[in-house]
């Protein structure tokens, strides 16, 4: 509507305007036009003034601008405005017409026709009143493009069945094709459906640099409604066995905001999982952490999914494939105890029945004297604590006891530090009389991986306003441990796999329902009894996201003036910290939870808290070597990019070391191919390999690194075909915008189209002349005019002035 | 309730008990150990301190307390050995290992005397037993041990001797645990040496029938010739039960600061393996 009133007002489509330049062709001096234009409004003024007994002030003025207004829009008629403008030859030039042949094409949301129909027949059939205009002014190249671009030579070729949408390669092909002929322009008839948006960027880049516009039609609707989609999966690559993973997962919809729908998590078609999620406005988008457990090592393949909504016209993007590596083996954790208490056998109990942690630990009985327990060799810790950093980064986790920091050389303080920090291992300090502030941890090297600031203990030295009798031990407080809002999704605490149920558990006792459905008796978080800390911790530092607070119940000693007050504590919170996390838990009678007589025999909190949050510990300890791939599922004839870590004993970056990546294809066949040092990043190797055939492959990736031979654990990658295609069902006008505007074109929808044949006349591109239209009989001009000589008139004869 | 056959009139049984104690001269020594309960026109004994130590964060040592239902000689029950035995081992567990332990407001360690049927029992995993050849467990009693242990608890049965004291506490224990054999604690386990090296276990008569005897160690002669250590081990292996019979080891505690030669005999031998009892349970 606005460019048709456009168009009649100023006699052309205001695109000519965007692409023209103004310029004066009058043959009168400006200058002398300027000096009639001052005479007549002096004129105008003074013979008003001659009659003002007639009029008021204000209606001279009104008199005078209108009168005014009108010569000056004369004296610019007069100056003879004129456009000019770059237009192509008829058929002298080449427009190219590029369309998309994508799966996305197929989605019928053109009326009930789907997209692909409807662009053939529109830019690809004879009949086609668009492409009969364009074809009367240019010489037409047809072009398909999906994974690939080519020429079209039949508008039957068109079939929809791309399985991916690659706009950047397809623009340039266009434009290195058709390099040595008069290019005019490009239009681009697509969905917009993009999966590489890096090469798009190149190839703008390319298309501006040449000054070749790419008009835009945008096939499609830009709101499915009603859609729900499943917009993002994110799990670890790899989890231990019989280990609570939380699946997050991004639902997008348009249209149902209200409803609530299930988001399964299934496996071969059966429902590992489900949660309930409510959408929210009208369009968005809602998050849904699912939690599941896998007990069976190996490649397992997911799919998140909903439920196909009513009305909705893309169903292929209600699920999203993933796949997740389960673990088999032991993890190693190191606890290492300063003072002999029944946290060591209890969480030694809690543990045991669990294959895949080993808890090696390290008791101190006396001045240099130790016990250990559960260790590999007569060698393991033989010398007490690590003293190197090989022998401590041997373990993926580290759980300090109630051990004072004074008890650490200043290197292996250090070292602790370099093993949360550079080995990326887990650490968890626990409370207790000789722990955290207490245990002097305050302005140490390992003050500040802890989530919390160490206030200084109370009633020590430290502190000068209590009186100077009395010791520390004099102070504690019982807390009630309640988890927060991220503790209530977080795995470490997941008491039952039901998220639902979880934050049921934390309210109430949830052991006989979830034992109805299988699960382990677990008593309700606030039914656990209280536990006891010593230990006061601060504010928690920036980024550390506290799992439980502590209510506190009771305060207990003389010192209660310095003590606990009545908000609640941080008692575990934890942070990540370089390539690890680290993590405290300020109480030391987690045995209570197993012990306490209100506590069933039969419950398992106790033992379900302590695997939860050691395999948590753990969960994401990288290893000496690791191999990577940023997609780890690729279309056919996608590439597979690899990056292989490798560090030394000591965690340092190695860049000299020769790593090779051996490939098994879905029928076993094996490759092997050199991955060689990223240059930019130190102890980073890249390669990549194309796979040949659809199905499963597995990498893996030795490093030799002097007398070193390292294994990397197995790296999964699946080739095939993906739904990406149909992800975001929707057409995407606003990318199709940008590349038109980036690159000078328009943007158009298959209903408004009008304009396109006309709008590629004006171009720079390709053989073309200069046109110059004159300006000065614009509708516009005259409308103007006559409105003001009627104002004018209106008002004299209100005056009496006619 | 049931009631053991053999089980004494229970005001009886405390009549006789004050006797012993005021024969023996082994009450407590001082109202800040005990309370007196009026039992008919008799005073008797009872342990103050029933309830948890006031201040928590460590080792707490808990005595079980129970109906005496047989008499042994020398025995006193629950209450021997009481409570300086308790308190001794408490305090040179905190010296001798980085151990912390509970203790009481007024400065005394942590040693505390609980029934089977306590609630507060349950805060407490550790619980030693005295003269257990003269204990009579009820049914309930039973049933909250079962629990109490099975949850992660350690009973240490000590000081009972000869064959009947042996079969008494069997048949008792055998209630607790009927799908258990007790088995012998061979010499090469290692809770014989996770802190102290303990070569045999020592059998530590009372100080009483030591002097008495010239410096004899077995109390009921070759009844009693041979200490034993034996224990009750779940499935896993872990130690549930461990009984220390033909010996008094707790006497190797309580009688440390009354009679030099006694001690140089017996109490490093008593503390070693106290300790190492103690610490494998608390690691175990």
């Amino acid at each position: 509507m606005f460019d048709t009133v456009f168009e009649y007002l100023f006699k052309y489509p205001r695109v000519a305007y965007e692409r023209g330049e103004i310029v004066w062709s009058g043959s009168w001096s400006p200058l002398v036009l300027a000096t009639v234009l001052l005479l007549g409004v002096l004129l105008v003024l003074w013979s008003y003034r001659w009659g003002r007994a007639r009029t008021t002030p204000l209606a001279t003025w009104v008199l005078v601008i209108a009168r005014a207004a009108g010569l000056a829009i004369l004296v610019i008629c007069l100056l003879r405005p004129t456009l000019v403008l770059s237009t192509a030859v008829p058929q002298q030039n080449v427009v190219a017409i590029l369309i998309d042949d994508s799966r996305s094409m197929g989605i019928p949301d053109q009326g009930d026709r789907p997209r692909g129909i409807v662009a053939q027949e529109t830019f690809a059939t004879a009949e086609s009143p668009v492409l009969g205009e364009i074809e009367d002014r240019f010489m037409v190249r047809h072009f398909r493009f999906s994974a690939l671009t080519e020429r079209l030579r039949d508008s039957k070729e068109l079939a929809s069945e791309g399985n991916r949408s690659l706009l950047g390669p397809a623009l340039d092909f266009v434009r290195q094709e058709l390099a040595t002929l008069p290019l005019s322009g490009i239009v681009l008839v697509s969905d917009g459906g993009d999966q590489d948006p890096e090469a798009l960027e190149d190839a703008l880049l390319g298309m501006r640099a040449e000054g070749i516009p790419v008009h835009a039609v945008g096939v499609g609707r830009e709101r499915l409604d009603p859609d729900v989609e499943i917009e993002r999966v994110d799990i670890p690559p790899s989890v231990i066995q019989g280990s609570t993973v939380i699946a997050d997962v991004v639902v997008a919809h348009t249209g149902l905001g209200g409803a609530t729908i299930s988001v399964n998590l299934e496996e071969s078609g059966s429902i590992l999982a489900s949660e309930q999620v409510e959408l929210s406005g009208g369009t968005g988008s809602s998050t849904v952490r699912i939690p599941f457990s896998l007990d069976d090592p190996g490649v397992r393949n997911l799919r998140v999914r909903v439920p196909t909504q009513s009305g909705e016209v893309v169903e292929e993007n209600n699920f999203r494939d993933t796949h997740i590596q389960v673990r088999d083996g032991r993890e190693k954790i190191l606890y290492y105890e300063g003072q002999p208490r029944f946290e060591v056998g209890f969480l030694r109990q809690a543990v045991r029945a669990d294959e895949n942690l080993q808890v090696v630990v390290l008791q101190r009985t006396g001045e240099d004297r130790y016990i250990r327990l559960d260790v590999d060799s007569g060698d393991e810790l033989s010398g007490g604590f690590p003293s190197t950093r090989e022998e401590l980064f041997d373990y993926r986790a580290l759980i300090l006891g109630s051990v004072e920091a004074s008890s650490f050389s200043p290197d292996q303080l250090r070292m602790i530090v370099d093993f949360v920090d550079r080995r990326g291992g887990g650490l968890l300090v626990l409370g207790g009389p000789a722990a955290l502030a207490e245990g002097g941890f305050a302005g140490t090297a390992l003050a500040p991986l802890f989530p919390v600031e160490l206030e200084a203990p109370r009633g020590g030295p430290q502190d000068p306003s209590l009186p100077s009798e009395g010791s520390q031990e004099e102070y504690w407080a019982t807390v009630r441990l309640l988890p927060t809002r991220n503790g209530l999704m977080h795995p470490a605490l997941r008491l039952v796999d039901s998220s639902d149920a979880n934050e049921e558990a934390a309210e109430i006792d949830v052991g006989e329902g979830a034992s109805e459905e299988g699960e382990s008796s677990v008593m309700g978080w606030d039914e656990l009894p209280p536990l006891t800390t010593v230990n006061l911790l601060g504010a928690t530092r920036p980024g550390a996201t506290v799992l439980l607070e502590g209510q506190v119940e009771e305060v207990f000693g003389t010192r209660t003036g310095a003590g606990f007050g009545d908000d609640p504590l941080p008692i575990f919170a934890f942070q990540r910290y370089g390539a690890g996390l680290s993590a405290v838990l300020a109480v030391h009678d987690t045995w209570l939870w197993q012990m306490h007589h209100e506590v069933p025999l039969e419950d398992q909190t106790h033992e379900r808290f302590w695997q939860q949050v050691l395999r948590w510990l753990v969960q994401e300890v990288p290893e000496p070597l690791a191999v990577s791939a940023p997609n780890t599922r690729v279309a056919p004839a996608q590439p597979v990019e690899l990056v292989a870590r490798v560090v030394s004993e000591e965690y340092l970056p190695v860049n000299d070391a020769r790593v090779i990546a051996r490939i098994t294809d879905p029928f076993g066949a094996e490759q092997e191919l050199e991955l060689t040092w990223n240059l930019d990043r130190d102890g980073e190797y890249r390669g990549s390999f194309l796979p040949a055939l659809d199905g499963p492959y597995e990498v893996e990736v030795d490093a030799i690194d002097g007398e070193r031979v390292l294994v990397s654990p197995p790296l999964h990658i699946q080739a095939g075909v993906l739904d990406e295609e149909l992800r975001s069902g929707a057409m995407r006008g606003n990318l199709l915008r940008r590349i038109a505007s980036e690159t000078g074109g328009q943007f158009y929808t298959m209903d408004a189209l009008a304009g396109l044949p006309e709008a590629m006349r004006y171009t720079d591109r390709g053989t073309v002349v200069q046109e110059e239209r004159d300006l000065w009989d614009l509708p516009l001009f005259f409308f103007l005019l006559m409105a003001l000589l009627f104002t004018e008139w209106v008002a004299r004869r209100r005056r009496g002035l006619v | 309730m049931r009631t053991d056959s053999r089980q004494w009139n229970p005001a009886f049984r405390s009549l006789f008990a004050l006797g012993l104690g005021l024969v023996c001269g082994l009450l407590p020594p001082s109202q800040a150990a005990s309370q007196r309960v009026t039992i008919g026109e008799v005073r008797v004994m009872s342990p103050r301190r029933q309830m948890l130590p006031e201040v928590p964060g460590g080792f707490t040592f808990c005595r079980l307390m129970y109906q005496r239902v047989r008499a042994e000689q020398r025995g006193q029950g629950w209450r021997t050995d009481y409570p300086d035995g308790d308190r001794n081992l408490t305090t040179r567990l905190s010296q001798l290992t980085p151990t912390p332990i509970s203790g009481w407001l007024d400065g005394r360690p942590g040693y505390a005397v609980l029934r089977a049927t306590d609630p507060e029992l349950f805060r407490c995993p550790f619980l030693f037993s005295s003269d257990v050849g003269t204990a009579g467990l009820s049914d309930e009693e039973v049933a909250k041990l079962r629990e109490f242990i099975l949850k992660g608890g350690f009973l240490w049965a000590d000081d009972f001797w000869g064959n009947r004291a042996w079969a008494h506490w069997e048949h008792q224990i055998g209630r607790v645990f009927p799908e258990y054999t007790i088995e012998e604690l061979p010499p090469e386990h290692p809770l014989f040496s996770i802190v102290y090296k303990v070569k045999e276990i020592p059998q530590i008569p009372s100080i009483q029938f030591w002097r008495q005897s010239g410096g004899a160690t077995s109390e009921l002669g070759v009844l009693s010739a041979t200490p034993r250590l034996r224990a009750i081990r779940n499935e896993d292996g872990r130690i549930l039960v461990l009984m220390s019979h033909n010996t008094d080891i707790a006497d190797g505690w309580e009688r440390e600061g009354e009679d030099y030669a006694f001690f140089a005999r017996f109490s490093p031998d008593a503390y070693a393996l106290g300790i190492n009892i103690l610490i494998w349970m608390m690691t175990h």
